[in-house]
């Protein structure tokens, strides 16, 4: 028992106990507790595995920078993998385990790949997998020379998954429910450090509106874990200033990424604290929710990170930095061990020293630097605490806990620090403190690069003229008092000028129309306060400040690797034990060539695993400056890109789930379709009827039975979700003589056409009917797929091409509702809803002719006889509304006369039988001739596409053309997609493809639709194979002419 | 997470629009000759700054725009009707609120194409 609960200390509760277990261990820990926190005050040690090595990990912060106490939590279909113990909130009842180990994190066997680590050094897997794999057994050799490497990975890397990794995710499906939401704000405020909560406090006191995000569950920042009484008495103040003013604070959010325009990405955890019954209780409220936010202007007081260095042996469990150790004390009451060293090159650490020897633990102080301070060594000493300068610690020793530690001892003299070693002390406990890296990542996704500031050791923010300002340690202003200053002083001098620009609305973003140049002033880029803003105090003037802000007595001592004089004491260094890579790797990496940061990061992965590299970045960038022999400012950094922690997919996710993937379409007959016997599948968003079984009938039977009906009587199909656009106003006969290849000009009033658009380059668009309505009014058909983009091109045709053409153009899809009325006896049919047969009669409405007609009801019609089955057929439109009384009075007659209802499937057949290409065959790839519409040219014109059809591969005659396709025997079956194949060479390309396929009672066996090169002329007597090596089949075809019934069009004409 | 200002509907977010293409070319008659056509939809600049580009309000007025975007820093520096006509028309309508900027001031828009052959009647101002 080493960790202790000290009374009187933190910010727990110890009156509220909470049960939780780890690793199927009941433990107790206080309200007010982390998952780290309680674990530490509990004395368990080794919490995790590590990737590679499965070496045993415990706490190494007390923050989002983990990299060593990632568990698993929760179980079954709330399983969690990968939760940093220092984040997840203690809740009653948690279940928390240990994660990449078997059977248990403190007893692992998969140690064993710590014994074979140097065959896991740096480009491990490039090299390994990349190159030949001569050292495989032979089966695992069946590649060809190529890609050999390739299929050695494919053989190994179950294996390796498992020996290297993370935690498991749940299989099973998320039970929880997670939103989308959407913010404004004049200003936002990103982390409620003492900065952060001056910034808000004044800019919202003057009047903005301000959004103050933090992650953490409490607010206060470094105030919470200082101990130091006035800090806790400032922190009351700052939030009552807080409320008083109306800041709006999320806590337990995280501002994830920042975008262009003043948006930032946040993701608030609402329930990940709560035990999970409670929040099922609640049920309404979602698990995470992810913010879209807006605002005028960013400050970032994300505060900083403290470093560790690389020693042998850095990651043993008991090792963690100073601050966290700091934070352990102060805010959860846990004091982190009884025998404690403390090893530090900056001030940082003394007062930690202190607060533990006040506390009770036994504590020695080594600083790398020369000297130590007078007024230090006085408070040092009144404490006990035992210190010695110029020291540093060489070597971890200690397995599954640290026990002591090897001191290193350097030469003060001597310019170059190499360090001799010295004594041994014992611990449990050891603190490093190696700097504090401003926390930058969010600048960085702003394509803002920080700077390497040589005086304060650390990455400051880079010059930048972007509504966006960094303040307090995130600033590297390390200083309590200049921290808070400084912000407030910000804060009100961005008020003002705020304030002036009256131009800027104040709630500008809250969908309000602004005016065009008031809105151009307040773009977030325009913003004056923007360009006089320089966050950035790297130039060489403001160098002399950078010391006072730091609040340090004496400088830090760069201090990064720590090499020993003469022989090397063997242990591994770890610059990134997230994903163990190690000062060899990066030196490694250094030798063989890597000379950019951003190469040697891929290489190595440093700074690749979840924590981006919070606390190892710098440590590798300093490990390569010094091995190629370069400064850091010449290594340069690497780009943090969103999240700046991890971020739950069902976050992203949002609603757009199962159903709500994607919106649903449902024509105004959907119920009636149900209530009919239909299934339905999905057509693009739409969903449309299938087959109407009736019962013990199969989906082939059924759609058998309908095809087979509409040619012998008559047949109802819903075709509500072919794309209707109104095309209306003087110049739309001319607008669509333009779109159209064939000429819409001539069309006559009261009569359609079959037309095909191409696009700008000479390939099909589209095709449809264009009914013309009177003078200035048409009527245009597309495919349901094309709908959408057909609409877009031709407003784009008639706004940006053609303004001076006086058209107007509508998507009337949702108004009219359609029903497919076709067979034999349609006329006959449609004449029972007349109140005169003779309105449909042949010569009122003959073939492709139109007419505006009302039903004996007084139902207002569009009917147009135009066919897709072949037979004599009619398209109805009426108004949406109507379309369930339309079709229940068309099924009355219909099922008097033997008809049915059929659905895509029927309508697939009567299409193959009869060559008509839908989606399948106008796959953006072929031409008017391809698809055997070439006598849809019109030569008398120009339209969209005809300059660039022209094109000699384009026109070559033997390209792959329509064609139909039929089984040599007419017993066989044959795949849509399968490959059309010479016996003779089954391979590659072949001769050609099948597009669809249709089982015909007409013809009695299977045909299909495809394209083959140079059409069916070419193969006219020559058997081809339909391969489809996916199924592993061949069937003998032969290729005829795409009309595969009713060749003359004798029957629709009828 | 670009923002656009469209002439009609306000300041709206990019999800509401669709890029179109490059807003700075000349699409030749529909007679033009296969070396004008290929040119036009083929020959793109990679332009790194300021650049001309089509954008359509696709939920919202549905209206073509045409936007002038920093192909490096998102910045939107104007954003007009591609119809000229429109522009003229909105600036018109905005006099009172110190005049708009939405219509170019010669010719009509910037793109456009030239006439289609046989439709004379169509007043064409564009011609290459
Ligand atoms: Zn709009």
């Amino acid at each position: 028992m080493t960790a202790k609960r000290i009374a009187g200390y933190g910010r727990v509760n110890p009156d509220e106990l909470i049960e939780f277990s780890w690793d199927g261990q009941t433990l107790t820990g206080l309200s007010g507790d982390t998952l780290a926190s309680a674990l530490l005050a509990n004395n368990q040690t080794v919490l995790s595995r590590s990737f590679k090595y499965h070496r045993p990990r415990g706490l190494m912060s007390a923050g989002v920078e983990e990299s060593g106490a990632i568990v698993s939590t929760g179980s079954g279909d709330r399983l969690e993998a990968n939760v940093r113990a220092t984040t997840q909130e203690l809740y009653s009842g948690l279940q928390a385990s240990g994660q990449n180990a078997w059977p248990s994190v403190r007893f692992d066997l998969s140690e064993v790949s710590n014994l074979l680590a140097r065959f896991f050094g740096a480009g491990f897997y490039y090299k390994t997998f990349m190159g030949p794999a001569h050292w495989l057994p032979a089966f695992a050799r069946t590649a060809r020379s190529a890609g050999a490497g390739t299929r050695a990975w494919m053989f190994c890397e179950k294996w390796i998954r498992r020996a290297a990794g993370m935690g498991a995710a749940s299989a099973l499906p998320d039970p929880d429910h997670y939103e989308q939401a959407h913010a404004f704000c004049d200003l936002l405020v990103v982390g409620a450090g003492p900065a952060g909560l001056n910034a808000a406090a004044s800019a919202a006191e003057a009047g903005a509106d301000v959004l103050l995000v933090e992650q953490d569950f409490e607010l206060g920042g470094y105030l919470l874990s200082s101990g130091d009484k006035a800090h806790a008495s400032e922190l009351a103040v700052l939030l009552k200033r807080i409320e008083q003013a109306g800041v709006r604070v999320m806590r337990r959010t995280t501002a994830f990424g920042l975008y262009d325009h003043g948006v930032a990405g946040l993701f608030e955890r609402v329930t990940d604290h709560q035990p999970v019954s409670a929040s099922v209780d609640a049920h309404c409220i979602p698990r995470h929710r992810c913010w879209t936010v807006r605002c005028q202007h960013t400050v970032l007081a994300t505060g900083a990170i403290e470093r560790t260095m690389a020693f042998a042996d850095n990651d043993r469990p008991g090792i963690m930095t100073a601050g966290a150790a700091q934070t352990y004390l102060n805010r959860f009451a846990v004091r982190c061990a009884q025998r404690v060293v403390v090893v530090c090159n900056n001030d940082s650490a003394y007062e930690v020293a202190l607060q533990l020897a006040i506390a009770g633990a036994g504590v020695t102080l080594l600083d790398a630097r020369a000297e130590i301070d007078e007024v230090w060594q006085q408070r040092l000493q009144s404490q006990g605490v035992e210190y010695q300068s110029a020291a540093t610690v060489l070597r971890a020793v200690g397995h599954n806990r640290i026990r002591k530690v090897q001191v290193g001892l350097r030469d003060v003299a001597s310019p170059q620090a190499s360090w001799r070693p010295a004594e041994t002390l014992e611990c449990e406990a050891l603190l490093v403190a190696g700097g504090w890296s401003p926390v930058l990542h969010l600048l960085s996704h702003r394509g803002i690069k920080p700077v390497w500031c040589e005086t304060r050791a650390c990455y400051v923010p880079g010059k930048h003229a972007q509504p966006i300002t960094v303040l307090g340690a995130a600033n590297a202003v390390f200083d309590h008092k200049q921290c808070t200053e400084g912000a407030t002083q910000w804060a009100t001098g961005w008020s003002a000028s705020r304030a002036v620009s009256t131009a800027v609305p104040g709630r500008l973003l809250h969908g309000r129309r602004p005016r065009p140049q008031a809105l151009l002033d307040a773009l977030p880029n325009a913003l004056p306060v923007a360009a006089k803003d320089n966050s950035s105090n790297n130039d060489a003037d403001t160098e002399v400040d950078a010391r006072m802000a730091s609040g340090w007595q004496q400088d830090l001592y760069p201090l990064f690797e720590i090499v020993p004089s003469g022989e090397g004491t063997g242990g591994k260094s770890f610059v990134d034990p997230q994903h163990d890579v190690t000062v060899a790797d990066v030196q490694l990496a250094s030798r063989e060539g890597f000379v950019s940061v951003e190469h040697m990061k891929r290489y190595t992965t440093l700074g690749m695993a979840t924590d981006q590299g919070k606390m190892g970045n710098v440590l590798g960038i300093a490990v390569m400056a010094a091995a190629s022999g370069r400064s850091i400012s010449e290594v340069g950094t690497t780009t943090f890109r969103p999240p700046y922690t991890p971020v739950s997919l069902g976050a992203l996710r949002g609603r757009s789930r199962g159903a709500h993937f994607r919106p649903t379409r449902r024509t105004p007959m959907h119920d009636w379709n149900l209530s009919h016997g239909a299934t339905m599948m999905d057509a693009g968003l739409w969903q449309r009827p299938w087959f109407y079984a009736e019962p013990g009938e199969s989906m082939l039977q059924t759609a058998d039975r309908e095809s087979a009906t509409v040619r012998r009587s008559v047949g109802l199909c819903d075709v509500t979700s072919l794309g209707k656009i109104a095309v209306q106003g003087p110049d739309a006969a001319e607008f669509l003589n333009r779109v159209y290849t064939n000429n819409m000009a001539s069309l006559v009033i009261g009569k359609a056409r079959y037309g095909v658009m191409l696009r700008d380059d000479g390939l099909v668009l589209d095709d449809g009917t264009c009914w013309r309505l009177a003078e200035h009014d048409y009527f245009v058909t597309t495919t349901t797929a094309q709908a959408a983009a057909v609409m877009v091109w031709l407003e784009e045709l008639s706004q940006v091409r053609w303004p001076q053409l006086q058209v107007h153009i509508n998507s009337v899809t949702d108004q009219w509702a359609g029903v497919a009325v076709a067979g034999p006896r349609s006329r006959e049919l449609l004449a029972l809803l007349m109140d005169n047969p003779d309105q449909v009669n042949n010569e009122n409405l003959p073939f492709m002719g139109v007419t505006r007609v009302e039903t004996a009801d007084g139902l207002p019609c569009r009917i147009a006889r135009i066919s897709f089955s072949g037979e004599l057929a009619y398209e109805i439109y009426v108004e949406s509304d109507y379309a369930p009384y339309l079709i229940d009075q068309l099924w009355r007659g219909a099922a008097s006369m033997d008809g049915c209802l059929y659905g895509l499937e029927a309508l697939n057949t009567l299409r193959v039988e009869k060559g008509h290409v839908t989606g399948a065959e106008l796959d953006g790839r072929v031409t008017l001739q391809d698809a055997g519409l070439g006598v849809m040219a019109a030569q008398t014109k120009s339209y969209i596409g005809s300059t660039l059809a022209a094109r000699a591969g384009l026109t070559d005659t033997n390209r792959p053309r329509l064609v139909g396709i039929m089984p040599i025997d007419a017993g066989d079956t044959f795949n849509a997609g399968s490959i059309l194949c010479q016996q003779s060479d089954i391979s590659g390309y072949g001769e050609g493809w099948v597009t669809g396929v249709a089982s015909s009672p007409e013809l009695g066996h299977w045909i299909g639709l495809g394209f083959v090169n140079g059409g069916h002329q070419a193969w006219e007597n020559r058997a081809l194979v339909a391969a489809d090596p996916v199924r592993d089949r061949q069937v003998a075809v032969k290729v005829v002419s795409p009309h595969m019934v009713d060749a003359e069009g004798e029957r629709l004409r009828g | 997470m670009i923002l656009i200002e469209c002439p009609f509907c306000g300041v709206r977010d990019h999800a509401e629009f669709r890029y179109g293409g490059d807003g700075s070319i000349h699409y030749p008659a529909l007679d033009a000759d296969l070396e004008h056509w290929h040119d036009a939809l083929y020959l793109r600049e990679n332009i790194d700054g300021m650049q001309l580009e089509t954008w359509h309000h696709v939920f919202g007025c549905r209206q073509w725009l045409l936007v002038e975007r920093d192909t490096v820093s998102h910045e939107i520096s104007s954003v007009k009707p591609a119809n000229n006509d429109i522009g003229v028309i909105l600036d018109s309508a905005l006099t009172d609120a110190g005049g708009g900027t939405f219509s170019s001031s010669v010719g009509s828009s910037p793109v456009g194409s030239g006439d289609a052959s046989g439709s004379s009647h169509v007043p064409d101002n564009k011609k290459e």
